[in-house]
């Protein structure tokens, strides 16, 4: 395990949260760097670097920022998304809750390479200890002048404003979350106009991750040559895995992308647990298509890999099944998550999912036709592609997986009308 | 941009949906409404675009040259009927007990682009019957959820009483907390839902829509003169819909012109000419008998030219009248009775102009034509017009020896005129709807049609000359203000080309009136024309 950690370097350090831990380490030299370089030199150094978001859906950060219209001088928005509640998914908040100057830190790198004055972090409702940190790591940035007016001596003010969403998961679509910002239900807006161009209050805005936000410091620090060879070409960079379900220690592992699947789950999260075999991981929180353990075998955990087997590394929430896993159950319990979290607003996905829910219940109780794994392909492939927002795709991507490729344990539950997998397993 | 293989010019800011409607190619939506922002939820306005994987929303994808879109293919035609599928898992397909039925969108697409069968195997979950507003009944299990109605009463309206409550399959629409729908526009959200969630108190269960005549019209109950549709079953009104005119209401009206109706169908109308029997005592109300129409003329007609020759007649014109009946009654004093003493009624009016955020304007002149009778009268008998004061102030000095009193106003106790100056008058000759207290103290009263019954134009208050047109007939012996006035022209000797028929009227009126010059009836169809530039700042329309 000889990888030097980047992003949780402060992770278990006395006192990690404290400005002077983060100051003690060197903390806030990018922000300083970036403040006296332009902001398209900060903008370059963090496209050569090959940072890719970390929110889920892999877009290459510095491209992010430069569709932020250079001409127009008015009030930009810096959103950083602390709405971290795909299931699966727990790396935001090691960060928030043991090192929030990182963040902050990015956070004043980030505004100034878009040239925001003003940045909101949106944290999730039910983040409560994280959100009183914040808040209260954002006071001391204040206090040392990190914050505010002219920081570093610079031109540059930059406000940062802590907000509790009230726990929806939409709030962590980007466009959810703005709505919800400004005061409005969390629904979705539909693109065009993207963020970029009319964002927060209509003007130009990005919303990055927080895992994202954290490593453009070291970026700023120590070269971009230097990120760019961690992890493999292309998707490069330090990650943070989220192991959770059936192995014996799950929890947040920071490792290169392209990390092996098995060597994250054997070496780090000490393989399968009560000595039972590998059957299924969703790799990238719960709107990935699921894995077979074969499939598993070769897999880098990285963007493009992750693609290629048709699934995708998402947040990089590794949800673990044993053997023990009646896999009707597993695509009862995704689906009915995102039913219970559609927003509502589009056809596809308020009545969609809802729909498939109410399919799998039927099967998980033994009450299922043979005819459903196809009914269920179908709804699928009807929401799929159609709603306003990547919800819905999320939402078919686990389940349409799981039918195809364990579709003999549906044929199980209808014909016998029960499940041949101890129900213990799951509870 | 090419649509189905038909090419279409792009202009900047176009749509998809908007080069589809250029073409005349329909494609169907339930979110999508020209008057409101884009919502882009309802998914079913799905097209193809070549090179794209998955089918667009038309109504918010960008129009481009180098498109080349579909709007039937394979991929639009399998979404489409998807969509379909998921509209109608909870609805509860209610259309025998549905006034929307035959007018709903969700039936109509259902039987167009829908599958027939559901695969839907599960219990459907029932939703609240909502009282929403004075006049709406929201059957929430029947909505589609495309937000028409919460985007209109924020956009529009500006008034928010509705809004989306709950999350996902559990969303509905509810009034927000502490308001109710009782805007004054309030009654367009029930047309612009598509499906029958929003339903009409005043309506409900009076007729299948399909039993309905529709004649396009004018509404008479302020001077914007929004376009209407009056909607009739056998010779009564059922209900009075918006009708589209870009120039004038947009696509919208208020709910005083659509529930304004009900004066139409009162049993208590005028039906009948009727004679005062004997002398009013100081207070009371003198006795009537009635008349024959023909009687009650040829008295009205002897009377006024009796007192034109003694150079003491007037009339007082009604903001009710059409334009051709202000021309009649302007030709009568000019060509017949030699007098130029005829003043317009006095603004009625309510409280103030109520004015909604997108522009919409509810006049506080009750009236629909003051500015088309004005514009008639001072053309022919040369301006300023005399007040109503001054020729009732006439009348009570005792100078005044007949008036006819032209009131057709469809509030009985509307008109505020000065009773005593009117019992001092030696001949007063009304033309009324109801028995109102002006009524009650003429000579001679003759029953008036309404404008649901009539043929003529108004005038807006942007000079918008628009057409009425005859929907119902009118109760008993009631007869339109122009056929009576054409009947005491010609007993007075007048010019009886002009007196046929409305439309001919008209045509002599647009030679007399200068802004009017070279206007017909044909000319003005179903939209009007403008007759003079609109007040700036803008108009009214939304």
């Amino acid at each position: 395990m000889g990888f030097d950690r980047v992003l949780t370097r402060n992770v278990g350090k006395p006192d990690s949260r404290k400005i002077d831990t983060y100051l003690a380490g060197g903390g806030y030299s990018a922000a300083r760097k970036a403040v006296t370089s332009t902001p398209d030199e900060v903008v370059k150094i963090v496209s050569d670097s090959g940072l890719r978001g970390r929110g889920g859906a892999g877009f290459p950060t510095g491209k992010k920022w430069s569709f932020i219209p250079k001409n127009d001088t008015g009030q930009k928005f810096l959103c950083c998304n602390a709405d971290e509640s795909e299931p699966g998914t727990f790396k935001d908040r090691v960060l928030l809750e043991h090192d929030p100057h990182l963040l902050i830190d990015g956070m004043i790198v980030s505004a100034y390479a878009i040239q925001a004055t003003r940045a909101f972090i949106y944290i999730r409702g039910e983040m409560h200890a994280a959100a009183k940190i914040l808040e209260g790591a954002v006071a001391e940035a204040y206090a040392r002048g990190f914050l505010g007016k002219k920081i570093f001596g610079s031109a540059f003010d930059l406000d940062i404003t802590v907000y509790r969403g009230a726990g929806a998961y939409i709030c962590g679509e980007e466009t959810g979350l703005i709505e919800s910002l400004e005061g409005k239900r969390g629904w979705p807006r539909i693109k065009p106009p993207f963020p970029a161009i009319k964002g927060l209050f209509g003007r130009p805005t990005v919303v990055n991750n927080v895992e994202t936000l954290c490593c453009v410091p070291p970026i700023l620090e120590r070269g971009a040559s230097w990120f760019a060879s961690i992890g493999t070409p292309n998707n490069t960079g330090p990650k943070l895995y989220c192991v959770s379900g059936h192995v014996n220690r799950p929890g947040v592992y920071e490792l290169p992308l392209g990390t092996p699947m098995m060597e994250l789950l054997d070496q780090y999260a000490g393989g399968i647990w009560k000595g039972r075999t590998l059957k299924a991981v969703i790799p990238g929180g719960s709107s990935a298509a699921v894995l077979t353990a074969p499939e598993c075998q070769a897999l880098p955990l990285d963007f493009d890999s992750c693609g290629k087997a048709h699934t995708m590394l998402g947040s990089a929430g590794v949800i673990v099944m044993d053997d023990h896993t009646c896999m009707v159950d597993a695509a009862l319990n995704v689906m009915r998550f995102y039913a219970h979290e559609s927003c509502g607003q589009c056809t596809p996905c308020r009545e969609g999912t809802t729909w498939v829910a109410k399919i799998l219940n039927r099967d998980v109780h033994g009450q299922g036709l043979e005819t459903d794994p196809d009914l269920l392909l179908d709804v699928c492939r009807n929401i799929e592609g159609r709603a306003i927002c990547p919800l819905a795709d999320g939402a078919v991507a686990p389940v349409a997986s799981i039918i195809r490729k364990f579709r003999s344990e549906f044929d199980h539950h209808v014909k016998h009308k029960s499940c041949d997998l101890g129900k213990a397993a799951v509870a | 941009m090419k649509i189905d293989g038909r090419d279409v010019a792009v202009d900047k800011g176009m749509t998809v949906m908007d080069g589809c409607r250029k073409l005349g190619i329909y494609v169907p939506h339930f979110c999508y409404h020209p008057a409101l922002s884009i919502a882009g939820s309802c998914r079913l306005c799905m097209v193809e675009v070549k090179g794209f994987p998955k089918p667009m929303i038309s109504c918010n994808t960008p129009a481009d040259a180098k498109y080349e879109v579909f709007t039937g293919s394979e991929m639009v035609v399998q979404a489409r009927k998807a969509m379909m599928e998921f509209f109608l898992l909870n609805h509860p397909l209610d259309c025998p007990v549905c006034d929307q039925a035959g007018e709903c969108d969700l039936q109509d697409f259902s039987f167009r682009y829908g599958r027939g069968f559901s695969r839907y195997d599960e219990g459907k979950e029932p939703r609240a019957k909502k009282d929403v507003g004075r006049d709406i009944l929201l059957y929430t299990q029947r909505c589609v959820l495309c937000t028409r109605c919460t985007r209109f009463l924020d956009e529009v309206s500006g008034t928010n009483e509705l809004t989306v409550a709950n999350r996902g399959f559990h969303s509905e629409i509810v009034n927000a907390p502490g308001k109710r729908a009782d805007n004054l526009m309030a009654g367009n959200i029930t047309d612009i839902c598509p499906v029958g969630a929003l339903e009409s108190k005043d309506f409900l269960f009076k007729s299948r829509v399909w039993y309905l005549h529709s004649t396009p019209s004018v509404c008479t109950h302020c001077p914007a003169g929004c376009n209407i549709k009056i909607q009739t079953k056998g010779n009564r009104i059922l209900r009075i819909k918006p009708r589209t005119n870009l120039d004038v209401n947009g696509y919208f009206m208020c709910d005083i012109g659509r529930f304004g109706y009900k004066f139409v169908n009162d049993s208590k109308r005028l039906t009948g000419a009727s004679r005062r029997v004997g002398a009013a005592s100081a207070n009371g109300v003198p006795a009537r008998s009635m008349i024959s129409i023909g009687d009650a003329i040829e008295t009205v007609a002897e009377s006024l030219a009796s007192a034109a020759a003694a150079g003491s007649v007037a009339a007082i014109a009604s903001p009710w009248m059409t334009n051709e009946e202000a021309y009649l009654l302007a030709r009568i004093f000019k060509d017949c009775l030699r007098s130029s003493r005829v003043a317009m009624l006095e603004k009625n009016d309510r409280a103030t102009d109520v004015r909604f955020k997108k522009g919409f304007t509810v006049y506080a002149d009750a009236a629909p034509n003051a500015r088309g009778v004005e514009d008639v009268l001072t053309a022919v008998l040369g301006g300023p017009l005399p007040t109503d004061a001054e020729v009732l102030a006439d009348a009570q000095s005792g100078r005044l020896k007949a008036l006819l009193f032209v009131n057709s106003n469809p509030d009985a106790a509307g008109t505020r005129v000065d009773v005593t100056a009117l019992r001092a008058i030696p001949f007063l000759a009304v033309v009324d709807l109801f028995a109102g207290p002006i009524a009650a103290l003429s000579h001679v009263l003759l029953p008036a049609a309404s404008a649901a019954e009539k043929i003529g134009t108004f005038t807006n208050v942007e000079g918008h000359v628009q057409r009425l047109a005859h929907a119902v007939e009118s109760p008993g012996q009631a007869h339109p203000e122009w056929k009576l006035l054409v009947e005491i022209y010609r007993r007075l000797g007048g010019n009886l080309a002009i007196c046929d028929r409305p439309a001919d009227t008209f045509a002599h009126l647009a030679t007399q009136v200068p802004s009017y010059s070279g206007l017909t009836h044909d000319a003005l169809g179903d939209g009007g024309r403008r007759v003079a530039a609109p007040p700036s700042p803008a108009p009214a329309g939304v």
